[in-house]
């Protein structure tokens, strides 16, 4: 069973180990080029990648890091975003995003949330729906060999045993599935945008001749909650809310 | 007055000679020299000196002056003086041959140079250009060279006359060096006095404020009266007020006029000609009078220092260079070195900051001393800045001090130049004074211990090695590998499931067919007795099952029935780790026969025995078959 595992792990890697080969050395020139401080095109030869349809956490973070010694704090923030989305629990990103964060002008203050869910939040972003996968299916092997002992096993006290952790594997794999798939969509219908343009003006209705109610700075994190024609409505982490131009922002 | 000369001369010679007959005169440098105005009007009568000193002429060849008619001259003089100095006698003479000329026409000429000859040398003067300008710009008759406070005027003319003081009779007039600078870059104005009256003093003079500039007054002792013309008229001149400015914002910048009263001197005719006036003092007066002037505005226009500055740059601007003195190689700890740096040139130095030195965060650095040596100069202010930077290395190491930069704007060449210092590397001994401190007075001196200073926050590296690349979109939790695993799995323990199941199932009844061959085994070893007991024959039923009971044994465990004995088969059992019960169970049954056989008073249900005796077979044969 265990060989099993290891196999579809390996199988699921197997995409990795092709992409890989072709972009090898397309990723060494470009870290070569940031090595030399040539940022420009550092960042040409990641976003090859990128254009290639390929992703990874690396490729994110090494952008960001272009993009932040180029001084465009906003690229630098979109990036290193991503590449948190990939790689959640990363100390370098982490790292690296509070110090382009430090540039950002808006001094936003975060409404607090119920505990409950940034618990949850934070468990979550242990690991990456990728990561979450694989451990759902070794919470499914641990279930099932529970389950098996409970209905095998000749003793009282084995039986037991294999009744209760099944119940408790079966409730970790359900909550990894969950996970997982969650994080999948906070990727794939992003809701979250990034700053791009200097300064904008958020107005109070989708009309270039509205009030304008405050003023975003490159590389503020905001959250999308609607869209109307070439018109963002988002809201910031303080809740305050108001419409954008799309070209301002850039989704994560 | 020549014959006067002449006996002053040989009175001079006499006492010379008496008195310091035989004493060692000290030789003067001998120098021939021309002394001439450089501008005369046409018709202006003027003189002219020929003078050497220090040697006495044998003889003088008259020249010829071109373009000038000569009305005296040559007239000879003879100075003689001698002092002592520090010991020595000194002494010095001069000859001058004088000529009064009279400018015919306009033009260009020269004083041609005289060769004449001294003590076997020859000495030639050098010619001197002269320029005859028109005859209206000559000076009112009646003006004087207003050098009263040189003393080294020369007459012009003698003739006194009254006069009035026209508007242009004196002048104030301004010039500088640039007119278009750079921020930073020097330039120097110039008031300049121009007068045709005798003049005998300033008052009231009013400098302007200069506004945008700093300011640098030069010393104008270095200049003399000298005649010019302007305006077609010739002026005695002088530079009264002279200022180096240093632009300090750019744009179009004004030099205000600077007002300057002026006393002069007019020489009056009294108009009553009666020999009373004459007698007290009538004849030519002389009045003072008080004329305000101003010198013009002048627009100076400041560029902008170009862009692209180096980083560092702080406002030099000029022409520098840099020096740098750095200690020794090797310090010990806790003692102070200084890094000193020079910096040199022409510029705006006063306005020098002491460049930056990042040191290591464990020295301890103190106020930079400066000190300078400058000297202004119409081009400029020359001379060093010297910044000392005094520091204390209070940990042993090796370090390095980055070099220290310098860059300043070159107005010249229009560019920034960076000036940088070698770098040093310094290693820090440990502080000997600290350890004997230590060991002699048993005082631990304060150790601090340092928090980790955060210097400078920057991004962290970019991640190298495999990128790990995946399909941007795809996610292993939607995919058919993870949909593929998933059914795996379940079917996997599906099919576990029913497998051992059905292998339990099989080995329950593999143990059935077991225990049913074992009981058949015993059956048979027991049938004898089993008749005997139908039968009722007690005796041989006894004798029947002992038989049996010793065979069984003797046959499983291998053992000659002679050396059979409870001993010997319980040890054996013993061996094959039976339950000791159930070992206890089959002697308990052999010594229930021996004693029944012996003893057939006593009632043994026999049926039980007989059921017994199966059971134990049947066991052990499952048992010892393993």
């Amino acid at each position: 069973m265990k060989r099993l595992t290891l196999f579809l792990i390996l199988l699921s890697l197997g995409f990795n180990l092709r992409a890989e080969k072709a972009f090898d050395q397309v990723w060494d020139r470009a870290n070569t080029a940031y090595v030399n401080a040539n940022y420009d095109r550092a960042i040409e030869g990641y976003d090859s990648i990128i254009n290639e349809g390929y992703a990874s956490y690396k490729l994110y973070y090494n952008i960001g890091n272009a993009w932040f010694k180029k001084g465009e704090i906003g690229k630098a923030i979109l990036n290193y975003h991503r590449a948190l989305r990939l790689a959640p629990s990363d100390a370098d990103i982490r790292h690296n995003l509070e110090v382009a964060g430090a540039y950002v002008k808006d001094n936003i203050e975060v409404v607090p949330v119920f505990f409950l869910k940034s618990w949850t939040h934070e468990l979550r972003t242990l690991f990456s729906s990728n990561t979450w996968a694989v451990v759902s299916l070794l919470m499914l092997s641990l279930a099932l060999t529970c389950i098996l002992l409970y209905l095998l096993s000749g003793r009282l006290k084995l039986r037991k045993t294999g009744f209760y952790a099944g119940i408790l594997f079966v409730v970790l794999f359900i909550a990894s599935v969950g996970f997982s798939l969650a994080s999948k969509s906070e990727t794939v219908y992003s809701d979250e945008a990034v700053i791009m343009s200097g300064a904008v003006p958020v107005k109070s209705s989708p009309d270039n001749s509205s009030k304008e109610i405050f003023i975003l700075h490159e590389g503020t994190k905001v959250r999308i909650i609607g869209s109307l024609n070439q018109w963002m409505e988002i809201q910031i982490a303080d809740g305050n809310k108001g419409w954008i131009n799309e070209n301002a922002l850039e989704v994560i | 007055m020549d014959h006067m000369t002449r006996l002053l001369k040989k009175i001079l010679l006499c006492t010379g000679i008496i008195i310091f007959c035989g004493q060692a005169l000290f030789a003067q440098k001998v120098t021939f020299d021309t002394h001439a105005p450089s501008l005369v009007a046409e018709g202006e009568v003027f003189r002219i000196e020929y003078s050497i000193e220090n040697a006495r002429p044998e003889g003088f060849n008259t020249p010829v002056f071109e373009g000038f008619e000569v009305i005296a001259g040559p007239s000879v003089s003879e100075g003689h003086n001698t002092y002592i100095s520090g010991g020595n006698v000194i002494q010095s003479s001069s000859f001058s041959y004088t000529f009064v000329l009279r400018a015919i026409s306009e033009g260009k000429f020269s004083i041609p140079s005289v060769t004449v000859t001294a003590d076997g040398k020859s000495y030639t003067s050098r010619a001197v250009p002269i320029e005859v300008v028109k005859a209206e710009a000559a000076p009112p008759p009646g003006s004087q060279r207003p050098g009263a406070q040189q003393g080294s005027a020369q007459s012009a003319g003698q003739q006194a006359q009254a006069a009035t003081i026209a508007n242009d009779d004196i002048l104030l007039r301004v010039s500088v060096s640039r007119s278009n600078v750079y921020r930073g870059q020097p330039l120097r104005v110039s008031f300049k006095l121009y007068t045709r009256v005798p003049l005998s003093g300033v008052e009231n003079s009013k400098v302007p404020a200069f506004n945008g500039f700093w300011t640098n007054e030069l010393d104008v002792s270095g200049y003399k009266w000298q005649r010019e013309t302007y305006n077609n008229k010739i002026y005695d001149a002088r530079v009264i007020r002279e200022f180096l400015l240093y632009p300090q914002q750019a744009g179009t910048l004004q030099i205000d006029p600077y007002e300057i009263t002026v006393v002069g001197q007019v020489v009056t005719q009294s108009r009553r000609q009666s020999l009373l006036d004459d007698f007290f003092g009538g004849g030519p007066k002389i009045d003072d009078f008080r004329k305000k002037t101003a010198s013009s505005a002048v627009q100076v226009t400041v560029n902008e220092l170009p862009a692209g500055a180096p980083e560092g740059f702080n406002g030099a601007v000029g022409n520098f260079t840099m020096t740098s003195e750095v200690p020794n190689g090797v310090i010990s700890a806790n003692s102070s070195a200084t890094y000193s740096i020079q910096i040199s040139g022409t510029g705006n130095l006063p306005l020098i900051q002491a460049p930056k030195i990042e040191m290591p965060s464990s020295f301890e650095q103190y106020n930079v001393k400066t000190t300078e040596s400058l000297n202004t100069s119409g081009s400029g202010i020359t001379g060093y800045r010297n910044f000392e930077y005094p520091f204390i290395a209070r940990a042993e190491g090796d370090y390095t001090i980055e070099p220290v930069l310098f860059s300043y704007f070159n107005p010249e060449t229009a560019r920034y130049i960076t000036l940088s210092s070698q770098e040093l590397h310094l290693q820090v001994m440990p502080d000997s004074s600290g350890t004997r401190s230590l060991a002699g007075g048993g005082m631990v001196s304060g150790i601090t211990k340092e928090d980790l200073k955060i210097l400078g926050q920057d991004i962290r590296f970019i991640k190298i090695g495999n990128p790990g690349l995946i399909l941007k979109g795809n996610y292993f939790i939607t995919s058919i590998p993870y949909a593929a695993a998933l059914s795996v799995l379940l079917l996997l323990a599906a099919a576990l499931l029913i497998y051992l199941q059905r292998r339990m199932r099989e080995m329950r009844n593999a143990d059935a067919v077991r225990e049913k061959r074992a009981n058949k085994v015993a059956l048979s070893r027991l049938r004898a007795a089993e008749q005997f007991m139908k039968a009722g024959n007690d005796r041989k039923f006894h004798d029947e099952m002992l038989k049996a009971l010793w065979g069984y044994m003797s046959d499983k465990l291998n053992i000659p029935a002679a050396n059979l004995t409870k001993e010997n088969v319980r040890e054996e059992l013993m061996k094959r780790s039976i339950p000791v019960e159930d070992i206890n169970g089959y002697i308990n049954l052999i010594s229930e026969c021996e004693y029944a056989q012996y003893s057939p008073a006593e009632a043994v249900h026999i049926p039980d025995l007989f059921r017994n005796a199966v059971n134990a077979i049947t066991k052990f044969e499952s048992y010892i078959k393993k």
